[in-house]
């Protein structure tokens, strides 16, 4: 049984005499196996056939004189012409219009004589030991035997049986001396046997018509030396140090002349297709590969004058809150460079807010790993561990990290704008040497808090990534250009990292530019609320409650709380009119009805409703809080549990407004919750003015860099 | 002062004419900076030398008609062969077996001949705006009448044999005006009518009239037959060359293609520091490959 | 959630054991991330495998013991014998002809062996904190010690104080020890990978391979103790047979494997070293940015 099969084989005729060959179909370059002279045939190069055939059409046949070949015995027949005519007819005939020719030994100048003659069919040359005249000193043995060829002799004693009359009447055990010369290496049975066995499938007579008639053939030196210098293919020339065969001297003059590479192979004998198949292997796929060579390939690159200021903007695809932040930084930006290139590194939902501000959504976005998805899949009903959520995110945030440096790599962008892109600034400051243009961080919250039910473990944790982050910091100043924190000084928690570190609040001023809060959109005055009630449709004897929970898929618990309510906040406050928004990740059918309840998908600009509103019952993001606190409406906040933002920074912050009603969700019951809401409801309300100017100012101090 | 100097100068004798050449001694493969057009001697390589020096050793030559090489007399001095033989004598002298091309202009000619006479001599090639006919001339040098006498010329009628001989110094100008057409070239400038003052219109003449032989169809099929790993570069704002060129060029070869955009015909010396850091990176992958084999 | 979830994923089964694998990508050519000591399953790739299987095809595989692979006491399941077979089989489930290997730690020991007796099927190895016995004097003072203490029976001993973020002494290795894993592998683990990661705020990585520990238990790696294994010569000579270009990348401060088994593997198999300061026996988690582009880098130059 065979390791592979040929896909077809047959035979061609040339001049009355058969040739055996087989094909082994692939799609690509052809590798022809040549067979060497009538001791051996196709079946030389099993140990080639099964592994080339792998990767490369491969064509092979046997010699005249040997295997399923025609086996004439005449001298005229083995002339080295007839034998490079069989090569070519077997090109011809298996549709072999190019090539790399492989030989070992005496095939070799019948290749080099196609690769000068047909030099369009040859794309490469590999010679294994090979036996080329004159080139070099060849082994004593052949000589001193050769001297001898015609004469009988009273007995034969090694390489005295190279011997014309010892072969008409003992070949075999000429073959037997001879591979055991010709394959020194130890543990080599086997290899022996086989090619014994091959040599045993022509007899004495024919190979003694070969050695004549190659006798006669011979070149002149300096024809040969021509011949090899005229080669202008690729040649790979592999040698054993121990052929007794060839002696290496001719590999390595073979490879002088054509300028080939050379691999010697220490203690190698002759057989190395039988006795190194996978040194020898290799080293065919990895010449052919070479000759086969790569497809161009281009490549561009820009004169640095000649290129526009270009930005790759990251919006932190965690909530929706930052996608209008960034758009209306972006708008400021254009305004104060208006060639300005902006591209978006984003991934959905942000996408979608963009696409339909008709900005460029850089196409790598595509690869990105879903960072709101792994947020929601962390959630567990009105809770979700903000911190240990972002830890275990780390894969995702490097998998989209290594995304981001290829797209800076090849990008030339001058500036990168980072919106809480966390994973940028973190493997930055831990790989410095790969960063690329200016960069921008912008945050509104700086500093991990442990929530107290995560105990010591979490304290200790929250102040580990903090330490590491300050030591970046200050170990790395130039790792962000700016930083940026979308708020004002008072808006910082007052606690420590941790102990033995800094109070967040001085860290973060000496270490961060303020541009005060960025709403995104300028609260309506109070005309413009007259004309906005109306056209969204809000009565003027209407009590409007909007309840709403973002964007984020995290929530439904809170709307259907919210909607329990609703019947006893109905039966108090007879005018409240209560719209419930489900946003894009909650199916608006899945929630409870009630007579007179308003549930909806998504709602066109929702931040109207809000800022004209009579309450509004959110969650505790920042986002949304602020932009009621900015339009100055009434609202209730129900914080997710665990969440370390929404509960300190954010509670912080609207403190610092006299925004908001905190609530917990956890603890209040529908009841409580419809009393709040009665309570609530069209309050009149003072909070502190929120900053219109925040997208222009950090417009401003991004500018600066580009 | 420059900023590195050879290790080795010499002169090669071809058949009475001398060609000289400089080596700068290094371990890892040898660069060879071929001449161009024998309107520059080799300091057309001076952004190129000192760094590729530190990486690897580097051989340039001053072609024919330049610099510190002979200058014979009629077109037969100055063919195709005569610069591909040109450098094997150097290659012969300086004991190079084989090494990476690097060419400009018309380099791309004798670079292109050299891998044909002798592929086992060549690791890899590097063409930079290659003066090879296989697309169109650009538009603007269609008026160029080579042999006329024309009263005034005006831009590429310039390129005028009549001409040569009586502005050599404005037909320089000209064309090295269009060699850098980047803003702010004029150092590049101001070296290169330098170097273009240090031949000689004869020499000029006669070096153009030796390229007549050089057609589409041989070009052609020098760049099919090139088996070698070759990377071209090339402005698209050249204005001595159709960029089209290069493009076909590194079709029919196989190679690689880098366009640099905004770039002119001579982006070794307007744009180094890509070239340079292009040629080092095509270096060393040959480099490398070669050790995966061994 | 997985940043980048398998494209396809199976069992196959080798020697009657189902082996569990994924596939990520369709790129050329295939990488096969090699399982490491079952106190780990093919998770501990996750920080490569996105990246990686953007530019190749990537495979993984649990090694038996731990994972969604079965998890067989037989000794004879495991060691790098066996798992010549697994890998081959690997390939061959995967329709690879060839793959660029790559392992961590004891995974070493399995790409050593495969691509000295398969060279046609390894393009390429590379091995990080590479665990291949191949040096006799020095380093090997902790192995003596753990040959000798594995059996014993110790009192009560401290817990360890990596989840605290207090360091263990090095005296604490005599929790590597077959009782202790059978009374609390856990704590082992958290001292193991204490040990193994000691970069500074390595939190969440300690914390993921100890969490990956729990896939097996204390009687699977006894068992694995016990697997016949080769020695010193036996892997020398293995490294000294690899033909294929090696890329070794380890950890200056590596407190499992010291980096003189890295050098000395780098002389045999003729590789390439790179050598990460400050960085433990871990780097593909602690610093996978620079893992990552090692490993694209050198698969793109064996791919060439």
């Amino acid at each position: 049984m065979r390791a592979r099969y040929p896909d077809r084989d047959g035979i061609v005729e040339r001049e009355g005499i058969d040739l055996y060959y087989e094909v082994y179909e692939n799609q690509g370059l052809t590798v022809v196996l040549v067979p060497t002279t009538t001791i051996l045939n196709s079946r030389q190069w099993k140990g080639q056939i099964p592994y080339l055939a792998r990767r490369y059409r491969v064509v092979t046949f046997d010699g005249r004189g040997n295997g399923k070949s025609g086996k004439p015995d005449t001298v005229d027949a083995y002339r080295t012409p007839e034998l490079v005519e069989d090569i070519v007819a077997v090109l011809d005939s298996t549709g072999t219009e190019r090539a790399v020719l492989v030989a070992l030994c005496h095939a070799t100048p019948w290749i080099l004589d196609i690769a000068t003659r047909a030099s369009h069919r040859v794309s490469g040359l590999v010679a294994i030991g090979p036996h080329v005249d004159h080139i070099a000193a060849g082994h004593a043995h052949w000589a001193r035997a050769g001297a001898r060829w015609n004469e009988t002799l009273d007995r034969y004693e090694g390489w005295e049986m190279f011997n014309r009359h010892f072969w008409l009447h003992d070949y075999p055990t000429w073959l037997e001396f001879f591979f055991s010369e010709l394959i020194p290496e130890s543990h080599s049975t086997k290899q022996r046997e086989d090619a014994i066995s091959w040599g045993l499938g022509t007899t004495g007579p024919i190979r003694v018509s070969e050695l004549e008639a190659r006798a006669q053939g011979v070149r002149t030196p300096e024809e040969t030396i021509a011949v090899c210098q005229s080669v202008s293919q690729p040649v790979l020339v592999i040698h054993g140090t121990d052929d007794r065969c060839q002696a290496v001297e001719k590999g390595r003059a073979l490879a002088e002349l054509t300028g080939g590479s050379l691999i010697e192979v220490e203690g190698g004998g002759h057989g190395l297709p039988g006795r190194e198949p996978v040194k020898v292997n290799l080293a065919i796929d990895t010449f052919v590969r070479q000759v086969e060579g790569a497809p161009m390939r281009s490549q561009t690159w820009t004169r640095a004058l000649d290129r526009r200021r270009k930005v790759l903007y990251i919006s932190s695809p965690i909530g929706l809150g930052h996608a209008r932040r960034d758009l209306a930084i972006a708008q400021e930006l254009r305004a104060l460079q208006p060639d300005l290139v902006i591209e978006w590194l984003a991934q959905s939902p942000v996408t979608d807010v963009l696409e339909h501000a008709g900005e460029r959504i850089h196409p790598a976005s595509e690869w990105l790993a879903s960072e709101s998805s792994h947020i929601a899949s962390e959630a567990t009903g009105h809770e979700l561990h903000c911190f240990q959520a972002l830890r275990s995110m780390d894969e995702i945030l490097l998998a989209n990290f290594m995304i981001f440096q290829e797209v800076v790599e090849e990008g030339n962008h001058d500036l990168i704008i980072g919106d809480e892109a966390w994973d940028i600034d973190h493997f930055w400051h831990e790989n410095p040497e790969l960063k690329r243009g200016s960069h921008v961080w912008m945050t509104d919250f700086v500093g991990f808090i442990p929530m107290p039910e995560g105990g010591e473990r979490e304290a200790y944790l929250t102040a580990d990534y903090n330490a590491e982050m300050i030591e970046h910091i200050a170990r790395f100043p130039r790792i962000r250009d700016r930083a940026i924190f979308v708020g004002n000084p008072d808006d910082i928690y007052p606690e420590v990292f941790g102990p033995d570190l800094p109070k967040i609040r001085d860290w973060t001023e000496d270490h961060f530019q303020f541009s005060g809060y960025i709403t995104g959109f300028t609260p309506p005055t109070p005309d413009q609320a007259e004309e906005w009630r109306a056209e969204v449709g809000f009565g003027e004897d209407e009590k409007v409650c909007v309840v709403t929970v973002g964007g984020s898929g995290v929530g439904k618990d809170l709307l259907e709380k919210v909607i329990e309510a609703y019947p006893m906040a109905k039966q108090r406050l007879p005018e409240l009119r209560m719209i419930v928004v489900a946003g894009p990740r909650i199916e608006p059918g899945s929630l409870p009805g009630h007579e007179g309840l308003e549930v909806y998908g998504y709602v066109d600009r929702l931040y109207r409703h809000l800022s004209v509103c009579d309450l509004a019952v959110v969650q505790g993001g920042l986002t949304t809080t602020m932009e009621l606190t900015a339009a100055g409406r009434p609202f209730l906040y129900f914080p997710l549990r665990s969440h370390f933002e929404q509960n300190f920074h954010v509670r912080h912050r609207l403190d610092q407004y006299g925004a908001g009603r905190y609530m917990e969700y956890h603890t209040t019951d529908p009841d409580q919750i419809a009393e709040a809401i009665v309570d609530g409801t069209g309050k009149t309300v003072r909070y502190s003015p929120v900053e219109t100017d925040g997208a222009a100012r950090a417009a401003a101090m991004i500018a600066e860099l580009v | 002062m420059r900023a590195s100097l050879p290790t080795e100068e010499g002169v090669v004798d071809r058949d009475g004419v001398e060609i000289a050449y400089e080596v700068y001694e290094n371990d890892g493969p040898t660069v060879f900076l071929l001449p161009t057009w024998s309107i520059f001697h080799s300091r057309i390589w001076k952004m190129q030398v000192p760094y590729l020096a530190r990486h690897f050793r580097v051989v340039v030559a001053d072609g024919r008609g330049t610099g510190h090489s002979g200058r014979p007399a009629g077109p037969a001095g100055y063919t195709v062969s005569q610069f591909a033989e040109d450098a094997f004598a150097v290659m012969d002298a300086t004991k190079t077996a084989a090494s990476v091309f690097v060419s400009l202009s018309c380099g791309a000619l004798w670079a292109l001949e050299i891998g044909d006479r002798a592929p086992h001599r060549v690791a890899g090639s590097v063409f930079i705006g290659p003066a090879v006919p296989l697309a169109p001339q650009l538009d603007e040098r269609r008026v160029q009448r080579c042999d006329e006498i024309i009263s005034d010329p005006q831009e590429w009628e310039k390129y005028n044999v009549a001409y040569w001989h009586r502005e050599h110094l404005g037909f320089l100008g000209f064309v090295v005006a269009k060699m850098f057409t980047e803003p702010h070239s004029t150092k590049p400038i101001e070296d290169s009518i330098s170097w273009g003052l240090d031949t000689s219109p004869q020499v000029l003449t006669d070096s153009d009239r030796a390229l007549d032989t050089v057609t589409r169809l041989g070009v052609g099929r020098q760049a099919k037959r090139a088996r070698y790993p070759i990377l071209v570069i090339q402005g698209d704002h050249d204005a001595v060359r159709n960029p089209a060129q290069a493009a076909s060029f590194a079709e029919l070869s196989r190679g690689d293609l880098l366009k640099l955009q905004g770039s002119g015909h001579a982006p070794n010396v307007r744009d180094p520091v890509q070239v340079n850091l292009a040629i080092k990176e095509f270096v060393d992958r040959l480099a490398a490959r070669k050790t995966v084999l061994a | 959630m997985r940043a980048r979830e398998p494209d396809r994923s199976g069992m196959v089964e080798v020697d009657g054991i189902g082996i569990a694998y994924e596939v990520f990508g369709d790129g050329e050519p295939t990488i096969l991330l090699l399982p490491t000591w079952m106190i780990l399953h093919s998770r501990f790739w996750k920080l490569q495998v996105p990246y990686l299987s953007r530019h190749f095809r990537v495979v993984t595989y649990d090694p038996p013991g731990n994972g969604k692979s079965e998890r067989p006491l037989d000794p004879k399941a495991h060691g790098v014998y066996p798992h010549l077979r697994y890998t081959e089989r690997m390939l061959d489930q995967v329709g690879a002809d060839a793959a660029v290997l790559v392992g961590l730690s004891q995974g070493g020991e399995f790409g050593v062996s495969f691509a000295a007796e398969r060279p046609d099927r390894v393009l390429g190895m590379v091995l990080i904190g590479p665990a291949v016995a191949v040096l006799e004097k020095g380093p090997s003072e902790r192995a003596r010690f753990i040959i000798q203490n594995f059996e014993r029976t110790h009192p009560p001993l401290p817990p360890s104080g990596v989840p605290r973020g207090v360091p263990d002494e090095p005296g604490d290795w005599t929790k590597y020890n077959r009782q202790y894993w059978l009374g609390d592998l856990e704590d082992f683990a958290w001292f193991f990978f204490g040990q193994a990661l000691p970069e500074p705020h390595s939190t969440k990585q300690i914390e993921d391979c100890v969490g990956w520990t729990v896939g097996t238990a204390g009687e699977l790696l006894g068992a694995e103790w016990d697997a016949p294994n080769g020695d010193i010569a036996q892997y020398r000579e293995w490294a000294a047979r690899v033909s294929c270009p090696v890329l070794l990348i380890h950890g200056v401060d590596d407190r499992i494997v010291p980096i003189d088994y890295a050098e000395e593997l780098a002389r045999l198999t003729r590789g390439r070293l790179l050598t990460i300061e400050g960085a433990g026996h871990i780097p593909l988690a602690r610093d996978p940015v620079k893992v990552n582009l090692a490993i694209r880098d050198f698969v793109e130059v064996v791919a060439a």
